[in-house]
C-alpha cells in the first residue's frame, strides 16, 4: 500500500477508517431508501412492459381488480385487424343513425380497429387505446372534431351497445350494463372494436397500444390497408 | 486561564473558511436567483401574428369588448360593471393532443386578471397538427383595459416552470376602452363560429 501524503495524515485515517468504511455503504442506502420515488412518479404510471404477441398475434393482459363483489380478474386477448381513412362511420348501435361527419379538408378520419376476446363476466374497465404516430405523438380519439352528433368517451374496449359489466358499486349479481341500445345482452365473447382518430392529411398513424393495467401494455405496428 | 496564540495551520484553515464563505455569498449576490432561473420564457406576439411555442402555435385573431356578453345559443346575457373583453385565438398544437390549462390577463395597469369566477376559457383538447378555435372572456374595469395583455400556458399554476407560454399584446387603446365601456350590445361567447 502506498504510503498516505503528508496533507492527509495516518492518523485521520487510522481514527475515521471505520467511517470511511462504511461511507460506500452508506450512500448506496441512501440512494435506495430513495428508490420509492421510481415506484411513485414513473414506473407504474407510464406504459414500460412492452407485453409480446403470441399465437395469432393475440397480446393477453390481465389485471386483479376488486369491487364490492370482491376481488376478480380482468383479463382480454386483443390483437390488430387493420386501419383505414374513412369519410362514414357506422351507427354507433344496432337501429340508430350513422353520426354525420363533416370533414375539412386538411384532415383525414383515420379508423383503427382491433379485435378482443374476452370472459362476457370480466369487467374491462381500466383498459385504454392510444395512438401514436411516426413522432410519438399522441393523439386523442374519437369523432368529435368532426362531427357534432358523434359520442365520445363511451367504455373503452368494449362494444357500445353490449359493453357487458361494470364495476360493482353494492354486493350483487353481475349484470351487464344495458349501453347505448338499452338491453341488457351480455357482452359477446369476442368482437371487433373500432377507435377513430383525426389527423392532420400529411400524417398517418404508426402504432396503437391497449393497455389494461400499467406498466404492461400491447403495441402493434399499424399497417394501412 | 491562559489562552495560547493559534498556530499558523489553525489560522490557516480560518481564514480558508472565512474565504469560502464570502466567495458562496458573493456568487449567491450575483447568480440569478432561482426564480428568475425556472420562470417561463415568454413568446410575445401581436394581434394577427404568431407566438410560436414548444407545445403549439397560437395566433390572437379577434379582440372586442362590450358591457354584456351570453354564451352562444342562450338568451340570457351576462353584464358586468366593467367590461367584458372577448378574444378568439386558433390555436394548433405540436406535442400531444391537449389544450393549454392556463389563460390570464395582464392588465395595462398591472393587475392580473386569472380565470374563475365569471371568466372563462373555452378551448378543447386539439390534437397535434390540426387548427382548432379557442376563446377566452374576461372582465375587467374599464381603465385597465389599455395596454393590457393576454398569456397563454399549457399548465395551470402560474409561472408555469421551466416551459414557454404566449404573451399577446392584445393592442387595446384608450378610445377602444372608453368605446367598450359604453357599447350595451350583447356580444356572443364564443365569437362567431368561423372554422
Amino acid at each position: 500500500m502506498a504510503t498516505p501524503r503528508s496533507w492527509l495524515p495516518r492518523s485521520w485515517l487510522r481514527r475515521n477508517r471505520l467511517a470511511l468504511v462504511a461511507l460506500p455503504f452508506l450512500l448506496a442506502l441512501a440512494m435506495a431508501a430513495n428508490g420509492q420515488r421510481v415506484v411513485d412518479y414513473w414506473w407504474p404510471s407510464e406504459a414500460h412492459v412492452r407485453v409480446a404477441p403470441g399465437a395469432g398475434g393475440y397480446v393477453r393482459l390481465s389485471a386483479r381488480v376488486k369491487d364490492a363483489n370482491g376481488p376478480a380478474t380482468s383479463t382480454f386477448r386483443v390483437r390488430y385487424v387493420g386501419a383505414r381513412t374513412v369519410t362514414t362511420v357506422p351507427p354507433e348501435f344496432d337501429g340508430d343513425l350513422p353520426p354525420e361527419l363533416d370533414i375539412p379538408s386538411g384532415v383525414r378520419v383515420w379508423q383503427v380497429t382491433l379485435h378482443f376476446e374476452a370472459p362476457p363476466d370480466d369487467v374491462i374497465g381500466d383498459c385504454e387505446v392510444t395512438v401514436l404516430d411516426s413522432a410519438d405523438r399522441d393523439y386523442r380519439l374519437g369523432l368529435s372534431y368532426v362531427s357534432k352528433d358523434a359520442v365520445d368517451g363511451g367504455y373503452p374496449c368494449v362494444p357500445a351497445d353490449d359493453p357487458g359489466p361494470q364495476y360493482a358499486f353494492e354486493k350483487g349479481p353481475v349484470v351487464p350494463d344495458s349501453g347505448l341500445d338499452d338491453d341488457d345482452d351480455p357482452r359477446p365473447p369476442s368482437y371487433d372494436y373500432a377507435v377513430y382518430v383525426v389527423m392532420p392529411k400529411d400524417r398517418r398513424p404508426d402504432r396503437v397500444r391497449v393497455s389494461l393495467k400499467l406498466p404492461k401494455y400491447a403495441e402493434f405496428t399499424i399497417r394501412q390497408d | 486561564m491562559r489562552l495560547t496564540p493559534p498556530s499558523a495551520a489553525q489560522v490557516g484553515a480560518g481564514a480558508l473558511v472565512i474565504a469560502a464563505l464570502a466567495t458562496g455569498r458573493l456568487v449567491s449576490e450575483i447568480a440569478p436567483d432561482t426564480d428568475l432561473a425556472s420562470r417561463p420564457i415568454e413568446r410575445h406576439a401581436v394581434v394577427g401574428t404568431t407566438a410560436h411555442l414548444r407545445w403549439a402555435d397560437l395566433t390572437v385573431t379577434k379582440v372586442t369588448g362590450s358591457r354584456r356578453t351570453s354564451e352562444i345559443g342562450d338568451d340570457l346575457s351576462i353584464g358586468s360593471p366593467g367590461v367584458w373583453l372577448l378574444v378568439t385565438l386558433r390555436m394548433t398544437t405540436k406535442l400531444d393532443a391537449q389544450s393549454p390549462a392556463h389563460a390570464g390577463i395582464q392588465a395595462g395597469d398591472g393587475t392580473e386578471i386569472t380565470l374563475g369566477s365569471r371568466n372563462r376559457k373555452l378551448c378543447d383538447q386539439a390534437n397535434p397538427g390540426i387548427a382548432v378555435r379557442c376563446a377566452v372572456a374576461f372582465e375587467v374595469p374599464p381603465k385597465a383595459l389599455p395596454g393590457s395583455k393576454l398569456v397563454i400556458a399549457r399548465d395551470e399554476q402560474q409561472g408555469n416552470l421551466y416551459d414557454d407560454e404566449a404573451v399577446f399584446d392584445l393592442g387595446i387603446s384608450k378610445a377602444d376602452a372608453a368605446a367598450w365601456a359604453k357599447n350595451d350590445s350583447v356580444i356572443p361567447f364564443p365569437l362567431g363560429q368561423d372554422k
